[in-house]
């Protein structure tokens, strides 16, 4: 089943001669349960098309379909509801609110909603991320690792349609890193949870189960590694 | 709690001394609006006080009510209580006299009477039984009845053709006197209740008390209903029962009668200055709320970005607007009802003596209603949402995709950053590297300094307005006087009292409570003139700067004319005055007694711009020639139908035959005056022996005054009053208690300088506040900067100079515009003042010296604290953390 579709996508910043393509033309889509890994030099564009997936930046054409849903058709509004239930978010930089503990951080996007916390899953979550017996801990009182499970957690925490990440690995060592992407592929398999991982660390994406190389804003290589 | 508020509280609270800054402001604004809602209702209850004081507290009166009538006015479901007077009946005390003293009203007050209608004990104790009584003044009809003595009075009512008349019907030919009742009274006391005496009467109302045991006909009726409102409903309900009058003046202070341009001009001073109040604290708050959005840009793209809508974001500054709120308008209320309650204590006496003209009436005090306070909360919030207003728009506009890159603060050409090379070589890198900052982020540096563009404005204009007004205040009521009270008459003491000055001071000398007494007759008129040679320097450049030179008509051309002002001092005072000056008595008494000149005053000097101190005459002067005219006579002249034709020698001639020449021998000149005397006409003062003065011919319109000094003002004029009246002096009205006047007046000249320094202290107040949240949380945010510079290799002697040179460029640009604005604002002032009060045009240079020093002193204190707390951050730990 397509979960995600990308159509004809292009992203210009600045004007005249000083305008830049960071996207150009790119089309892919995406299969439920899918890990994609996609790979590029700094400058490529890939954060551009994972911030334009996830509707927080805007494309200057093409569309993004998710769900079956056009994202761009969108209110602010209904944007930042969709951004809310549909899409998950991991930074490099982790991101969590400093001022929420672990749990809070967490559980956002449901707080945001003024839903109920499904306390089955919040703690299905935690013991998956390794974080028992911290769900009362602020961000300043953990490990880099630890903070960036904290926003997986955030991420899948209302089991969007999509989860993406941006280096999720990028700001950690070796080790951490390797349990960022076991917990990754783990949350792939065990929740069939589509997957877009952004990186330059060939031995993640060699992980995945289809890597699309860009460069220069046009994908060059588009490979499927399992099924 | 929604996460949304979770986090506004969090993040306030881990930004505890940005958040304590913001709330000592929204304090300070609270109490400052506090204080003018408080002042208002006080004030507002002090006229409620005082007309009740002087009106009586009663809403509705019945005049002359059938007694068994009361009943039908208590049952109905309007009525409160009832102050009550028996008319116990009318006696004719004064046959002759068709007016204001024929009759004498017997009335008898019930206890809720004399406890709510403005009786004014003057001698003596109020009657409390029915056969006591209490006179107006102590007269009955022309008789002064002395205290403790009986009178007996054949009491009855008024009817004109069968008609009963009332207090208020003036005499009318025709009208009967029936009486009922042969009564006795012991007269007790003596009152003044001019307020509940009706103006055109017949007569002057006795007070007795309540007879509960007699069934008196007719009653005056006091109401006081349950709501004043229904005050002209009830009258008219019950109009067929007795004519009824409403206390027009009290209903007014309730609000009931509308006295529209009163109150308008109350209300529309307070929205003034409740408009100034807010505009100020409006940029504190604003402030606080725009550092605070910027601080969270990238809370507020993460929220975005995880799914917040834009309302939820807006919500949250609301939320902080609330918090702060909650916690600062009740602390402020709290505070500035304190303030006014400090400040009512202490100026409360002054202020009810000027607003209530010297009267007998309640002190001001603090008055706190539940309106005044609910304003204050609303206004107070109302001042918050607007400083919430436009952060909370720039806070929904922060996009998810700007907040995770910051990169929206960095968009700038190179030009926009050129810093001088003189910059370079005079504050070396650090300077050059604040001078960068300070071009790179202009909007947030414009808070700044507005913020303290405003403070020197606000301060300095603030001050002078202070300034002129106290000046004016002071100037206006400071035509100094040396006495406490004064008994003054047009014309000369004979012709008035006839009894000659001595006479006078001799008499009212004896008074008690009297330390010195000092009296003269005077009177302005001209003289012959003075040469040059005979004036000083200053007299000459100052005073007759402008004097025509070649003389009017019938003026010498070669002499200049002062002002001129005599004076003939009583032999006492003359005596006293000799003896100051240490001059020889022997000269100065008897009818060839030496004069005394005075000449010293005050002058506006156009060439030194100000007012200075001068003495127009040399020491040596020895005669004066008094010129005073007849002038019947010449007004006869003048009226002749053949003058104009005349020749000019026979006009002359004619002129020259009214005219009168007295010459003074001048012994010396004095620096001061007997006491009551003043150089009024700011020119040459004679002063002369009673001796000399009475030869004076014509002197024309005079002036004759006996002055006093006092240890106790009020017990001094009674005494005098008195003391007047038994020697067949004219009374009361002629003794006028300068003391309790100037009282009154430097009452108002500390009102005004408490009014007005509280105004700047809290101004000044909420500006330091204001600095002080924008440079603290600036240096805050830049922390990484700092530490980058730091990581490179910048010293702690480094930071200190590129944070010097930030201070002077914050400091400098704040006073180059604020000191021109505000010499701008205070000429603005000047010119208002001087519409009213000549003045000179001053610039508050005082107020710039402290206005400079304390804008660098906050600049630098604030650097200094945000510095401190910097300086213990690790660089690297800085440069890794995370502006949130």
């Amino acid at each position: 089943m397509e979960i995600l579709r990308v159509e004809n996508l292009t992203k210009v910043y600045g004007e005249g001669n000083n305008a830049v393509r960071a996207l150009d033309g790119v089309s892919f889509s995406v299969e439920k349960g899918q890990f994609l890994a996609i790979i590029g030099p700094s400058g490529s564009g890939k954060s551009t098309l994972l911030h334009i997936i996830g509707g927080v930046d805007t494309p200057t054409s093409g569309k993004v379909y998710m769900d079956g849903q056009d994202v761009y058709a969108k209110s602010e509004e209904e944007l930042a509801i969709f951004r809310r239930r549909e899409v998950g978010l991991i930074y490099q930089f982790y991101n969590l609110i400093p001022v929420l503990d672990v749990r809070e951080n967490i559980t956002l996007p449901v707080l945001m909603d003024g839903r109920p916390v499904n306390e089955e899953r919040f703690s299905e979550l935690m013991d998956v991320l390794g974080l028992v017996g911290r769900a009362n801990h602020l961000p300043n009182q953990l490990s880099g690792g630890q903070q960036q499970r904290v926003s997986i957690g955030r991420a899948l925490m209302n089991a969007p349609a999509v989860v993406l990440a941006d280096e999720p690995t990028g700001n950690l060592d070796s080790r951490a890193s390797q349990e960022i992407v076991d917990l990754l592929r783990l949350s792939n398999k065990k929740y069939d949870q589509t997957l877009i991982v952004i990186t330059h660390d060939e031995s993640i994406a060699l992980q995945a189960d289809r890597i699309i190389a860009i460069e220069d804003g046009r994908i060059t290589r588009d490979e499927v590694l399992r099924k | 709690m929604s996460i949304f508020s979770k986090v506004t509280h969090k993040t306030l609270a881990k930004n505890r001394t940005r958040t304590v800054v913001t709330i000592i402001g929204i304090i300070l604004s609270a109490a400052m609006i506090t204080a003018v809602t408080t002042t208002m209702s006080s004030f507002f209850r002090y006229l409620q006080d005082y007309t009740a004081a002087t009106e009586g507290l009663w809403h509705l009166e019945y005049i002359y009510l059938p007694t068994e009538k009361l009943s039908e006015l208590e049952e109905d479901y309007r009525f409160g209580s009832a102050a009550n007077a028996q008319k116990v009946g009318v006696a004719l005390v004064n046959s002759d006299n068709d007016s204001s003293n024929r009759y004498v009203f017997v009335t008898g007050g019930d206890d809720k009477f004399y406890e709510r209608l403005p009786v004014n004990l003057e001698a003596g104790r109020l009657p409390q039984t029915p056969y006591e009584i209490a006179l107006r003044h102590g007269y009955l009809g022309d008789e002064y009845i002395p205290l403790g003595s009986t009178v007996t009075l054949e009491l009855g009512y008024r009817y004109l053709d069968g008609e009963l008349m009332t207090d208020f019907n003036p005499y009318t030919e025709g009208e009967e006197l029936v009486v009922h009742e042969r009564r006795t009274y012991t007269v007790v006391g003596y009152v003044d209740h001019t307020s509940y005496e009706p103006f055109m009467d017949a007569g002057e109302t006795a007070l007795t008390y309540w007879d509960s045991g007699e069934d008196v006909p007719y009653i005056d009726s006091f109401l006081l209903l349950k709501n004043p409102r229904d005050t002209f409903d009830f009258q008219q309900d019950y109009k067929d029962l007795a004519g009824s009058l409403d206390n027009t003046n009290y209903l007014m202070t309730l609000g009931v009668v509308r006295y529209d341009t009163f109150y308008h001009i109350i209300y529309s001073m307070a929205a003034i200055l409740i408009g100034l109040i807010m505009f100020g604290s409006v940029s504190l708050i604003y402030n606080a709320f725009s550092i605070s959005v910027s601080e969270r840009t990238k809370q507020f793209g993460l929220l975005r970005s995880v799914g917040a809508t834009k309302k939820q974001i807006r919500g949250m500054v609301f939320t902080e607007a609330v918090t702060v709120s909650a916690i600062g308008i009740p602390l402020g209320i709290v505070a500035g009802i304190a303030g006014m309650a400090v400040t009512f204590h202490f100026i409360g006496g002054a202020l009810s003596d000027f607003l209530a003209d010297g009267e007998i009436a309640p002190t001001f005090r603090i008055h706190v209603s539940a309106l005044s306070v609910a304003a204050a909360a609303a206004i107070g919030f109302v001042t918050v949402l607007i400083s919430a207003w436009a952060p909370s728009r720039r806070a929904m506009r922060v996009s998810a995709i700007e907040a995770i890159r910051q990169t929206s603060d960095v968009k700038i050409k190179r030009r926009e950053v050129r810093t001088s090379p003189l910059t370079y070589r005079l504050f070396g890198l650090e300077g050059a590297i604040a001078g960068k900052h300070f071009k790179r982020s202009r909007k947030r540096y414009r808070a700044t300094v507005v913020s303290l563009f405003m403070s020197v404005v606000l301060f300095i204009s603030a001050s002078s307005f202070c300034r002129y007004l106290t000046d004016s205040v002071t100037g206006v009521f400071s035509d100094s006087t040396d006495y406490d009270i004064r008994y003054s008459f047009h014309g000369e003491m004979a012709d008035q009292s006839g009894k000659s000055l001595d006479e006078v001071v001799d008499i009212l000398g004896r008074a008690e409570h009297i330390t010195a007494v000092s009296a003269n007759t005077n009177f302005s008129c001209a003289c012959e003139g003075f040469t040059r040679d005979q004036l000083t320097d200053e007299a000459l450049r100052v005073y007759f700067s402008d004097a025509p030179t070649g003389g009017i008509a019938g003026e010498d051309p070669d002499r200049l004319y002062p002002s001129f002002y005599v004076y003939g001092i009583e032999d006492g005072t003359w005596e006293e005055y000799i003896q100051r000056l240490g001059l020889d008595p022997a000269l100065y008494t008897g009818p060839e007694a030496l004069g005394v000149i005075h000449s010293t005053i005050q002058g506006f000097d156009s060439d030194a711009q100000r007012y200075i101190t001068m003495t127009l005459l040399r020491d040596d002067v020895s005669q004066v020639v008094v010129n005073t005219y007849d002038s019947d006579r010449l007004t006869e002249l003048y009226r002749r139908d053949d003058y104009e034709e005349l020749p000019e020698e026979e006009q002359e001639a004619l002129y020259e035959s009214c005219q009168y020449y007295t010459t003074v021998r001048i012994g010396c000149q004095a620096q001061e005056l007997p006491m009551g005397c003043l150089n009024a006409n700011y020119g040459v003062c004679l002063l002369l022996p009673m001796s000399v003065f009475d030869a004076i011919p014509q002197k024309g319109y005079t002036y004759s005054a006996v002055y006093f000094l006092a240890d106790d003002h009020e017990a001094a004029t009674e005494s005098l009053a008195a003391l007047a009246v038994e020697n067949g002096l004219p009374g009361r009205s002629y003794f006028q208690d300068v003391y309790e006047q100037s009282a009154n007046q430097r009452g108002l000249i500390t009102v005004v300088r408490v009014a007005a320094y509280g105004f700047i202290t809290l101004i000044s107040l909420i500006a330091a506040a204001n600095v002080f949240n924008t440079i603290s949380t600036n240096v805050f945010l830049r922390r990484r900067e700092f530490a980058m510079l730091r990581s490179v290799g910048m010293t702690s002697r480094g930071f200190n100079r590129m944070m010097s040179y930030e201070c002077i460029l914050y400091g400098t640009k704040a006073l180059l515009f604020g000191i021109p604005a505000a010499f701008g604002v205070t000429y603005l002032i000047f010119r208002s003042i001087n519409m009213g009060y000549e003045t000179s045009f001053y610039l508050p240079w005082s107020a710039v010296f402290i206005a400079v020093g304390s804008v660098f002193l906050v600049v630098f204190a604030t650097m200094l604290y945000a510095m401190s707390s910097i300086k213990r951050d690790n660089p690297i730990d800085a440069m890794k953390s995370e502006l949130m």
